[in-house]
């Protein structure tokens, strides 16, 4: 016998914005959770770069890109912050969930791929937003910085942070383990971020150098954001527009086909 | 009935060599399998270090304590990344058989305090040499690393490789989590690095600082290692080799004292 009133299955339409939201909560209350370490600890790494580099350089170079060296390297080193927590978000998340197993957990409810996709991405987008603002908030109270175009500022912190946050996702879906992991953090992701020309002007390296350095994508992620607040880029900044977009947006639809075929996720 | 020679229990002398060598083994085994993370990884890390400063000061005569820039921050850097690796190991070991429950392993052995201290103090410090070694090959092409007093240097590379060695065991038995060591690599071990006068010269900078600097013991085992490479040094060097020999005897007996207790490992 059937009991009375048996609890209808829930209806979605087109998006189940709901689980949507839910997941992209999970992501974001998973990093907030620890927030000594996921925001006050790449602050700290920011002041003592920001430290290290101005006594080290910063009394004998005069100008940098037109402004003081100080002023050169902030959004440079913000814009590392940013990248770096993007990207170990989502990296961090799928693989700790693949080896506990409870990666099951965003599998088995109805979520589509494109919806994964979004959830995933925009917590690593949210926490490498939260990095940039608080980073630069704290130095803003150090040092003099001026925005000379918010649209910069904005378009490169979030094309960029969501970038990471997807290439984070496409690594965390291939490593297995902490150590395939580590290593791309140590190979790819540290090395691609240090040779950005965050620490010097572009203009400074001779002429293969400097080509080969403008084909580093973290290059325009940091002289757009860069130009944002001294007015000054070393790069194309239309260039550097349409490399962020496109990348984007390739990047959304190979995780959206990935996780549709259930690459290294459903055996 | 008579158990058989072979199955007599062991009969120590005064030190269980064969117990000690097999903890020194266990400990030292991690870095030999994980070398890619370990070594390889810090090692371009620094390298990468060095890039950036050699580019961001090309063209400038930046120096600092009367050496090229680049000759003066490599000790510094060969130094960290000896000192960061004994930290790392010892404290991660500790705390990751803690956490696993392993720890009855090392505490169940019939291993005085002072030979598990021995083990656990001795495995660090190489860990902290064959790091050390790695990272000045790396920076080999770059800087000077040829050492002018190869006794000073080994000296204090043994030296602070136990002082932080020692460190990294007292952090090890008072973490109870992996956010603890989370916390003090970000907040305790990096800042105490970079903040010791590793990449600039203290002539020049604000009293405060310079103050400061002079209280972190790092600065002296820099210096006396920069001594050991260069031959130039900000201190003098005997007042830095008495300096960290008493730190690390200080610290010897304290983490003796806790072993003994089982302060932290024997509930």
């Amino acid at each position: 016998m059937l009991p009375a009133a048996l609890p209808a299955p829930r209806r979605l339409g087109a998006v189940n914005w709901l689980g949507l939201w839910t997941l992209y909560l999970k992501e974001v209350r998973r990093f907030a959770k620890v927030f000594t370490q996921t925001l006050v600890s790449p602050l700290v790494t920011t002041l003592l770069f920001l430290a290290i580099f101005t006594l080290a350089l910063g009394r004998s170079l005069q100008k940098v890109g037109g402004v003081g060296y100080a002023e050169f390297l902030t959004p440079g080193l913000v814009m590392m912050s940013m990248v770096q927590n993007a990207f170990a978000n989502t990296s961090s998340s799928l693989v700790i969930s693949k080896i506990q197993g409870n990666i099951v957990d965003i599998l088995m409810p109805p979520l589509s791929p494109l919806e994964l996709t979004l959830g995933l991405a925009g917590g690593g987008l949210t926490r490498g937003i939260a990095v940039g603002i608080v980073s630069t908030l704290v130095v803003w109270a150090l040092l003099p910085l001026h925005v000379h175009d918010w649209f910069y500022v904005a378009f490169h912190a979030v094309a960029a942070s969501l970038l990471l946050s997807m290439i984070g996702m496409l690594a965390g879906l291939w490593a297995d383990k902490f150590d395939q992991m580590a290593a791309v953090t140590n190979f790819v992701i540290t090395p691609l971020s240090f040779l950005s020309g965050a620490f010097y002007s572009t203009e400074r390296l001779p002429g293969l150098w400097r080509a080969i350095a403008h084909l580093n994508p973290f290059f325009y992620m940091i002289d757009g954001f860069r130009y944002g607040f001294i007015g000054h880029a070393d790069g194309s900044l239309l260039a550097g527009v349409l490399v962020l977009a496109g990348a984007d947006l390739l990047l959304g639809l190979l995780l959206w086909r990935l996780l549709a075929s259930g690459y290294k996720l459903r055996a | 009935m008579s158990l058989g020679p072979d199955l007599a229990p062991r009969r120590f002398g005064r030190v269980n060599w064969i117990g000690v060598a097999a903890l020194y083994r266990r400990e030292t085994w991690r870095l030999q399998k994980d070398y890619v993370d370990s070594l390889l990884g810090p090692a371009l890390a620094n390298l990468l270090f060095m890039l950036i400063l050699t580019v961001a000061a090309a063209g400038t005569n930046v120096s600092a304590g009367g050496l090229p820039l680049v000759d003066f921050v490599a000790p510094g850097l060969i130094m960290f990344a000896g000192g960061e690796r004994a930290f790392s190991a010892a404290c991660v070991s500790l705390l990751f058989d803690k956490l696993e429950g392993m720890i009855a392993d090392v505490v169940m052995a019939p291993l005085t305090a002072g030979e598990r201290l021995a083990a656990y103090a001795g495995a660090a410090t190489t860990c902290a040499l064959v790091s050390s070694a790695v990272t000045a090959l790396a920076l080999s092409p770059f800087a000077h690393v040829l050492p002018r007093h190869p006794a000073v240097l080994l000296y204090f590379l043994l030296a602070g490789g136990l002082f932080l060695a020692l460190l990294g065991i007292l952090s090890g038995l008072w973490s109870r989590r992996w956010d603890h060591y989370a916390a003090l690599l970000a907040y305790f071990l990096i800042p105490f690095s970079y903040l010791s006068g590793m990449f600039y010269g203290i002539e020049g900078l604000p009293a405060l600082a310079r103050r400061l600097i002079a209280l972190n013991p790092l600065y002296y085992v820099i210096d006396g290692l920069r001594y050991g490479v260069t031959g130039v040094a900000e201190t003098g060097v005997w007042p830095g080799a008495l300096l960290i020999l008493g730190l690390d005897l200080v610290l010897l007996a304290v983490v003796y004292r806790l072993f003994r207790s089982g302060w932290r490992l024997k509930a």
